[in-house]
């Protein structure tokens, strides 16, 4: 299933979430909404943490997991990982509109539009990242939450904190592609 | 530069007193973002004649006799300031659809079709930016060494500036010259001036209005937007848990909000994140959803500001759970 990596791809840029710093303004929502191979939905979610005790908000990509339960759990193998560790959205042509995706993704990534009957996610802007660019989310974000460049940049701007992609939910590990920020000596994040 | 006229809120105030009998409004919703808007809807309603530009249909403008297409940002060419003080060039990139047309354009041949045609000589948008470079020299926002030509090639510039060979003035006072007597800079200390409505025992809760991420000033564009409509649909009652089990007010229970000006009924959103003496409404919306049914004309004396913050008000629980949030309501107006 794996292809040639795309040459362009820059692995030396990597994207780091830090989910505390979202300001909830959705400026990233919108800017991947403008894109039509989206059909000009976003695939990116902002959402309160809780909103009856706080304005804080979250936000989330897909995390593009090195072993993506989306891709182990769908019938139609319609998920597929690159070479380069991007988790695609559903090819179009193999999607059955199941949901199994859905319901197993541990981050509540993939969403089913109806409409299309299609399952539908964050691909890392794949026509942007294959080129060297910066996905749109990214560029857009006011607060660094969303931020898309070398590991040393990130860590010369957040030194008291430390990307971290290994996610323990229960007895299940997952590591991922996408980093999120986390308090200096955090190794990994566990979800009860 | 024409001397100072009547600020929004005191406009409204003339026409109910009968001072004012024509009106011409260019992007003004005054049913929506004024306070006391009981009193602006009786306002309007006793305009001899009024006239209002607008790029979409507002609310206010169901009251007028005449309206008027006119142009959005991206269909116009002019300047904007930045709030940096940074002037710059701002060009049309589409043109403004069907009759609707430029707000300049408008008002030009409004002034010759009035006969003073000759008072508005403007062949373009660069004409009018001159007269303002005119106007407003020797001020303290002077404009008077910018031009189209210097604001497009320094990519804008800042005012004040008083002379073609002037660069702007990125930052203010760094010559420490302040327009003072002495021309020492001066802290203002503002003595503090109690609420013009305080709570008492009929309206004992203090009612505060402000708004949404998603929403923009009075709606008239953001309420068109599904995408923008979705996270917010309608304006909530945020309430604290502690003042919410006073009343005996559950979590999306429509609450009856009642003050010396209106009256109006909003789902509750009891959060924690609200003082427990004070209760929030967003403004954005009109008709029976309008919050500024309830708030208070009382000018701040200086800015003529409203106090939009703070006003007394009753609560009445209905014991009626809202429906769920309806995004298809949400432009409704009247
Ligand atoms: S985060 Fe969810 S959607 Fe993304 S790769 Fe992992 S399992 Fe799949
Ligand atoms: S753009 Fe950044 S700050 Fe704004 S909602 Fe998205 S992640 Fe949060």
């Amino acid at each position: 299933m794996a292809s040639e990596p795309v040459k362009n791809f820059n692995q030396e840029m990597e994207f780091f979430v830090d989910m505390q710093r979202c300001i909830g303004c959705r400026a990233c929502e919108a800017a991947c909404a403008e894109c039509e191979t989206n059909g000009e939905e976003p695939m990116i979610h902002v959402n309160y943490v809780d909103r009856a005790h706080s304005v804080q908000t979250t936000v989330q990509v897909c995390m593009h997991c090195e072993d993506p339960a989306c891709a182990n759990v769908c019938p139609a193998d319609a998920i597929a990982k690159d070479s380069n560790g991007v988790v695609h959205s559903a090819n179009t042509s193999l999607c059955i509109g199941c949901s199994n995706c859905v319901m197993a993704c541990p981050f509540g990534v993939p969403k089913k539009m109806e409409a299309a009957e299609l399952m539908m996610k964050c691909n890392l802007c794949y026509d942007r990242t294959s080129i060297g660019k910066k996905p749109m989310c990214a560029t857009v974000c006011p607060s660094g939450a969303l931020y898309f460049g070398p590991r040393e940049e990130i860590q010369k701007k957040r030194p008291h904190s430390t990307p971290v992609n290994t996610f323990k939910f229960g007895n299940q590990t997952v590591n991922t592609k996408v980093y999120v920020m986390m308090p200096n000596g955090s190794t990994e994040l566990r979800v009860h | 530069m024409p001397g100072k006229g009547l600020s929004a809120y005191e406009l409204v105030e003339a026409i109910h007193r009968g001072e004012i009998k024509g009106l011409l409004s260019i992007c003004f919703n005054p049913i929506v973002s004024l306070p006391n808007n009981n009193m602006v809807r009786e306002a309007l309603e006793k305009l001899e004649y009024y006239v209002a530009i607008d790029f979409f249909l507002n609310d206010t403008a169901r009251h007028a006799d005449v309206v008027l297409a006119g142009a959005l940002h991206e269909e116009e060419e002019g300047t904007g300031t930045t709030a940096e003080g940074r002037v710059v060039k701002i060009n049309p990139v589409v043109t403004p659809p069907g009759d609707a047309r430029t707000d300049a354009s408008i008002i030009i041949e409004l002034a010759h079709r009035l006969g003073a045609g000759d008072k508005f000589p403007y062949k373009k948008s660069e004409d009018i930016f001159n007269e303002l470079r005119v106007a407003s020299k020797g001020g303290t926002a002077d404009y008077f060494g910018i031009t189209y030509e210097k604001i497009v090639k320094n990519y804008g510039v800042f005012w004040p500036c008083p002379s073609l060979d002037h660069p702007g003035t990125p930052r203010l006072w760094e010559d420490r010259k302040f327009a003072t007597a002495d021309g020492k800079a001066h802290f203002n200390p503002a003595p503090y001036r109690p609420p013009s409505e305080p709570t008492d025992k009929d309206y004992p809760v203090v009612l505060t209005t402000g708004r949404v991420v998603s929403q923009y000033l009075s709606g008239t564009q953001t309420r068109r937007i599904g995408r923008l409509v979705d996270p917010y649909p309608e304006p909530l009652l945020e309430i604290h848990p502690s003042l919410a089990q006073q009343y005996g007010i559950k979590d999306r229970e429509i609450v009856k909000v009642k003050t010396r000006r209106g009256e109006a009924e909003f789902p509750a959103q009891v959060v924690t994140t609200i003082r427990k003496d004070t209760v929030f409404i967003p403004y954005h919306w009109a008709g029976p959803k309008s919050a500024n049914q309830l708030t208070i004309g009382t000018l701040d004396p200086i800015s003529k500001m409203p106090e939009f913050k703070v006003c007394a008000c009753q609560l009445i629980p209905t014991g009626v759970q809202a429906p769920p949030s309806s995004e298809s309501k949400a432009y409704q107006s009247a």
